[in-house]
């Protein structure tokens, strides 16, 4: 798992281009979510988010807090109502973010948002949650649990989060652009990569491109020198050193759709040719993405990929991590494979639709090595969502 | 600079132990998130310095030997433990089993269990750890608050730095916002600056209209000549927060804001006038109120007009919390806060004018060094 640094607010561009995800495509994910209450027996859905984990209240409502948290309450016939955390001056604003017509303020709501939810609830019926229990904060929690304790309620986070596993083209589309801006922010790395820039310096670049076009928000993630055998992490003022190598984890959210890129740039003005070790992850990754798709011909590329990841760490004298994870509108989100230890026996389902990203970390002192790249999980295969042909492992000649 | 961060970190755990002692606390937990809030302290990297990047993380304080940091994911844990000396770090699939397993396999349990970060712990996990914890888990959300609430002049320090880049990304702004240029290609220009001038992030908002309701976050608006530039900008330095709040026209000024900021410049000078050791937090909002309420603006002192009159910034104490006519916090010196008249006018729409402020032995004084007036931009 690559975690970053969360900002205090996710100050990029804040908008809705009712152009990349329509309100007809909002309205059609409502339709599925009521059709799965209706067979589950649920009156309302009530739906938890954060500036941080927004994915699920975002699927149902656009809405993504750029601060704080926010509550959707999806009854099953009647609109949906949406309480952001934010006081009453800031709504006018939150109400051009999201589908929902209904938008209340829920700060200083600690001790009455259930009685709050109550005057929406019908009088009978059995109330689902969404990332209730796993994500909101125990105040507003136990004041919730307390004002429906009389009301059946049912964790319902994982059948909703299946819901939004396989993309739609309309997703994909807007998945695909936030990649190609990704593209252009490892251009801009590589553009003003040379010995002596500090890690800083790069970082800032491919933040700065990142928000020149548009992204609601960005993570930057680096290793160079003496760390590059040890981890992932914020850019520090360091130097990248004449021969040397930085590996960069770039993600940025554009249109609340989340996609990241990670490379491998290698500083080597004389034109070295790229190192076995190199050469042969390179294929590795290359070998991954070919055999990757959905069902099971996508969990036999998952198991050979881990074999050979194993051999080429052991061969190397290296320690690694490997996985394959799911993006979208959270950086995070399902489904998890491991590519390494006891945990990559285990299969999660692959299927058409899914945008997974898989992740392959080399540690190895002055050798360190970082792919990863989002790719559409199809039928017999998989496509790249970045439009460049780019090789993942780099030498700047 | 180095030497004097090592005594106020031993400092601080001096204090939180001897807090401990007094709330006759067998030890304390203290609950961080990976999701960072301006207005609230951070606990864990008051205490260890740790600038946070696990989902979850629970600082173990005992009353000697050094703290244990259990943070989840266990990846996590190799970046953490190269940052800090101050606490043994242990990466764990789950931070709450851990910590209560290994105090329950203890021979002499602890009866009263410290607790702080109720507020920002996900519900069922505080439920899961209040049942899994051998003892009485008293929640104190309070306790190092009141430890950090006078800052120290390493942290006022830091906080100056951070105003210095604040002020410094407002000079940026000034000299980059030109018409046809959008909000968020403004924003991006200001982070930029921030990030290379050494803010670890901001709290940045930046908006232009001819008549704002209120401040937001920038969208894709093409600037105008004679539009009405709102920002602020709130880069943080060594984990301390500033903030300065500005007002600016594309394009020559028109008499009637002139004449209205002025009303905010008083109203600001009121709020710092106010700002003594010993007063109430209340006194310092009311003192601006008043002012409001003689250039005739008194029922807009009131949301959703404007939010508070200022507040304390994170990641050490935020008190004295915001500044509103309720809050019956006392000022105290070395208190940081943020004082900010912004507010909605009918005439103008909302303006704004604040900046990072220290409470001293004689009074309030500002940390920034950007003239408080309505500055206009030539093109």
């Amino acid at each position: 798992m690559i975690k970053t640094y969360e900002p205090v607010v996710r100050h990029g561009l804040a908008g809705w281009d009712r152009k990349k995800i329509s309100p007809e495509e909002l309205q059609q994910r409502l339709s599925r979510i009521r059709t799965a209450m209706r067979a589950r027996k649920l009156a309302v859905l009530i739906i938890h988010g954060d500036a941080r984990q927004y994915g699920d209240l975002c699927y149902a409502t656009h809405f993504a807090p750029m601060v704080h948290e926010a509550v959707a309450f999806i009854p099953r016939e009647e609109n949906p109502v949406l309480y952001v955390g934010v006081g009453p001056r800031d709504i006018p604003f939150a109400r051009k973010l999201t589908a929902v017509e209904e938008v209340h303020p829920l700060a200083r709501l600690e001790g009455e948002i259930g009685l709050r939810l109550r005057y929406w609830l019908p009088k009978q019926g059995r109330v689902g949650l969404v990332n209730v229990q796993e994500s909101m904060r125990a105040p507003l929690y136990e004041s919730l649990l307390a004002d429906l304790s009389d009301l059946p309620l049912e964790p319902c986070t994982a059948w909703y989060r299946e819901l939004r596993l396989g993309k739609t083209a309309a997703e994909l589309a807007v998945m695909r652009e936030a990649t190609q801006r990704l593209d252009r922010c490892v251009e801009a790395i590589l553009g003003a990569l040379r010995p002596g820039v500090s890690e800083r310096d790069l970082a800032v670049e491919a933040d700065y491109v990142a928000r020149r076009q548009g992204a609601e928000d960005c993570r930057v993630l680096v290793t160079s020198g003496p760390d590059a055998d040890r981890f992932l992490r914020p850019a520090t003022v360091a130097p990248i050193a004449p021969q040397g190598r930085l590996l960069v984890y770039v993600a940025l959210a554009f249109e609340r759709y989340w996609s990241e890129l990670g490379s491998t740039i290698i500083l080597s003005p004389g034109g070295a040719d790229l190192s076995p070790a190199d050469d042969e992850l390179s294929r590795l990754y290359d070998k991954l993405r070919q055999g990757l798709a959905a069902g099971d011909a996508g969990q036999h590329a998952l198991r050979k990929a881990g074999k050979a990841l194993r051999l080429h760490l052991d061969a190397h004298q290296a320690t690694g991590e490997g996985e394959v994870q799911g993006i979208g509108l959270d950086r995070e989100e399902a489904p998890l494979q491991p590519l390494l230890g006891a945990a990559a026996e285990t299969a999660a389902p692959l299927r058409p639709g899914m945008v997974v990203s898989p992740r392959i970390l080399r540690f190895a002192a002055g050798a360190g090595a970082l792919c990863a790249e989002p790719l559409v999980l199809g039928e017999s295969g998989c496509e790249r969502l970045s439009g460049t042909e780019r090789v993942i492992l780099r030498s700047l000649r | 600079m180095e030497t004097n961060h090592h005594q106020e970190y031993g400092k601080r755990l001096q204090q939180t132990r001897r807090a401990m002692t007094t709330h006759e606390f067998d030890l304390l937990f203290v609950y961080g998130s990976g999701k960072r809030d301006m207005l609230r302290m951070d606990g864990i990297r008051y205490l260890v310095g740790l600038p946070m990047v696990a989902d979850h993380a629970l600082l173990r304080l005992e009353h000697d030997g050094a703290p244990t940091l259990y943070l989840s994911p266990p990846s996590v844990a190799a970046y953490a433990q190269a940052q800090t000396t101050l606490c043994n770090v242990l990466g764990v699939n789950d931070v709450v089993e851990r910590a209560a397993a290994e105090l329950r396999e203890r021979k002499s349990p602890a009866r009263r269990i410290g607790f702080i970060g109720r507020a920002v712990m996900p519900g069922a996990m505080f439920a899961s750890l209040a049942a899994a914890l051998p003892g009485e888990v008293c929640v104190e959300e309070n306790l190092l608050q009141e430890i950090g609430k006078q800052k120290s002049a390493w942290e006022i320090e830091c906080v100056k730095r951070a105003q210095e880049v604040a002020d410094h990304g407002f000079a940026h702004l000034r000299n980059v916002a030109r018409p046809g240029m959008r909000e968020f290609e403004l924003a991006a220009e200001l982070e930029r600056l921030l990030r290379m001038e050494g803010a670890s992030d901001n709290f940045g908002l930046v908006a232009a209209s001819p008549h704002h309701q209120a401040i937001h976050p920038p969208t894709a608006r093409k600037l105008e000549a004679g539009d009405i530039l709102i920002s602020e900008l709130s880069p943080e330095c060594e984990g301390y927060f500033a903030q300065l709040c500005r007002t600016l026209v594309l394009g020559p000024p028109i008499a009637r804001l002139r004449g209205r900021y002025e009303v905010l410049k008083a109203a600001f000078d009121a709020g710092l006038a106010a700002a003594k050791p010993g007063a109430f937090a209340a006194e310092v909002a009311e003192s601006i109120n008043a002012v409001l309420r003689e250039a005739g603006y008194g029922e807009f002192c009131k949301p959703p007009y404007m939010r508070s009159r200022g507040h304390g910034l994170g990641q050490g104490s935020c008190l004295p919390g915001e500044l509103e006519v309720q809050n019956k916090v006392e000022l105290a010196e070395g208190m940081t806060f943020v004082l900010h008249p912004n507010q909605y006018l009918p005439e103008t729409g909302y303006m704004m004018l604040g900046e990072t402020c220290v409470v001293t032995s004689t009074g309030g004084v500002s940390l920034s060094s950007v003239e408080r007036t309505l500055f206009a931009i030539d093109f």
